[in-house]
């Protein structure tokens, strides 16, 4: 947590545009990256209502840019879910076999692909875990919370978040090194991953 | 439990790929992580995928930020200057420039919160003024002067916060946020809006005869955009002559748009 994330926040919730312009422009990227982790390509939309909210409640929010983060990740969360739950539809997210080939290939032609990948892409790879791994994942890399932060959002305990992030990076590790690609998995999204999601409250 | 030992990342190197940069300590990252050579066991290519979803805000990353301006203008609609107090009246304009009431108005307003101590311009909105108010407001539309994030002028205290500028933005934020009011109007920002109005339940009412009072403003045209002119709405102009906001000069007019947003 910097100076800037402090002053960002106080002035926001003072109600100083340009402060919140700021703040917008820290939480924003890793927000919308958490919940295209969560429910693809509708992020943004859920993340416009996710501000929604935000702005609303600003101003009875306690505590410091870390807690903010969090804040901000379970409002997420939440739009999230009852976007899963209004659509209840079964879109498909298209399975990664092209992104698995991009980063797992063999050769001179992995660097190339590891420069040029782009960070919607590295989310959509680290998406194919397992809904909890995936989360406990992306609330650490791309929101920057802590164990015991991600555990909160996510109603988990710290101890299970942490076994989750770390199986996913085995997880993820084992498939960018296979030499041969594993089946591609389509990640639907279904009720079930509504309940995936839904189990840990 | 692995055969092969350097397979995975351990505990240890996964809570530090895990960690946020700055929190890295420097000595353990590998130095082929950078330059993206793929080990054995994968992991500094994890590592990229890591870094590649860290990257800083990206094309298109940030493309909601005006529609989130909006909503806290909505939820903050009494913005605070930046300028020291003695330079309220400037900011005022410039504040009421940028936003929401036409410049007359605005010099008029700041001409009338030296003067008058505020009183013409809630007379104006149709608010019985707090009577006692001998020096300049608070409660125009200038911040709460505490400073603190939660310190709203909601109409507590002796700042007659109602200016008619103010309550014209919290009709038009009440319309943007159309789609919950019910929930909105809890939000204390609101506040001024529902004590002039008397109540959460005569709020559309209220902002529908804001509207009358001020013809040719189209209160949802455009969230937070101009009002245009303002026939009659100088505070030095004939102050006695709205002593509760009806509709004064315009019998033939009715709101064109309905301010309370519903079915946008």
């Amino acid at each position: 947590m910097d100076d800037n994330e402090v002053a960002a926040l106080a002035g926001a919730q003072g109600g100083d545009e340009d402060a919140f312009r700021r703040l917008y422009r820290m939480i924003q990227p890793g927000l919308l990256r958490y919940l295209r982790g969560l429910i693809g390509q509708d992020a943004e939309d859920v993340a416009s209502e996710a501000w929604l909210q935000i702005a609303r409640d600003l101003h009875s929010f306690r505590g410091d840019p870390d807690a903010f983060r969090a804040w901000a990740a379970t409002i997420a969360r939440h739009r999230a879910l009852d976007h899963l739950r209004r659509i209840r539809r079964r879109p498909v997210v298209a399975g990664n076999e092209e992104l698995l080939a991009m980063v797992a290939g063999a050769g001179d032609t992995e660097r190339l692909a590891m420069e040029s990948l782009s960070t919607a892409a590295a989310v959509d790879l680290i998406a194919t875990l397992p809904p909890d791994q995936a989360e406990a994942v992306l609330l650490r890399v791309v929101l920057g919370l802590d164990a015991p932060a991600a555990a909160r959002v996510m109603g988990k305990r710290p101890g299970a978040v942490r076994t989750a992030a770390h199986r996913g990076l085995r997880t993820l590790a084992a498939r960018l090194d296979a030499e041969t690609l594993p089946a591609p998995r389509r990640r639907a999204v279904t009720l079930q991953r509504i309940a995936a999601l839904k189990e840990v409250r | 439990m692995s055969t092969q030992p350097n397979r995975r990342p351990t505990r240890r190197r996964a809570e530090h790929l895990l960690a946020a940069p700055a929190d890295r300590r420097p000595g353990n990252r590998p130095a082929d992580e950078q330059r993206g050579i793929r080990r054995p066991d994968g992991t500094s290519t994890l590592a990229a995928v890591l870094a590649a979803a860290r990257r800083p805000a990206q094309e298109g990353e940030l493309r909601g930020e005006e529609a989130a301006l909006a909503a806290f203008r909505a939820a903050f609609p009494h913005p605070v200057p930046r300028t020291a107090p003695r330079r309220r009246r400037l900011s005022m304009i410039k504040t009421a420039v940028a936003r929401l009431i036409p410049l007359k108005l605005a010099l008029a307003a700041a001409a009338a919160t030296a003067a008058a101590g505020g009183l013409a311009l809630a007379a104006n909105a149709g608010v019985l003024p707090n009577p006692v108010k001998p020096h300049a407001p608070q409660g125009s539309p200038s911040p709460d002067s505490s400073g603190k994030p939660t310190a709203h002028p909601t109409g507590k205290g002796s700042a007659p916060t109602a200016s008619p500028a103010s309550l014209q933005g919290l009709c038009r934020a009440y319309s943007a946020v159309a789609d919950n009011p019910g929930k909105a109007l809890e939000n204390p920002a609101f506040g001024a809006l529902l004590e002039a109005a008397g109540g959460a339940a005569n709020v559309p009412a209220f902002c529908a005869r804001q509207a009358a009072d001020q013809p040719g403003n189209a209160p949802t045209d455009k969230p937070g955009g101009k009002p245009s002119e303002h026939p009659t709405g100088g505070p030095t102009d004939k102050p006695g002559n709205r002593p509760t906001g009806k509709p004064a000069g315009k019998p033939g007019s009715a709101p064109t748009v309905h301010p309370t947003g519903q079915g946008r």
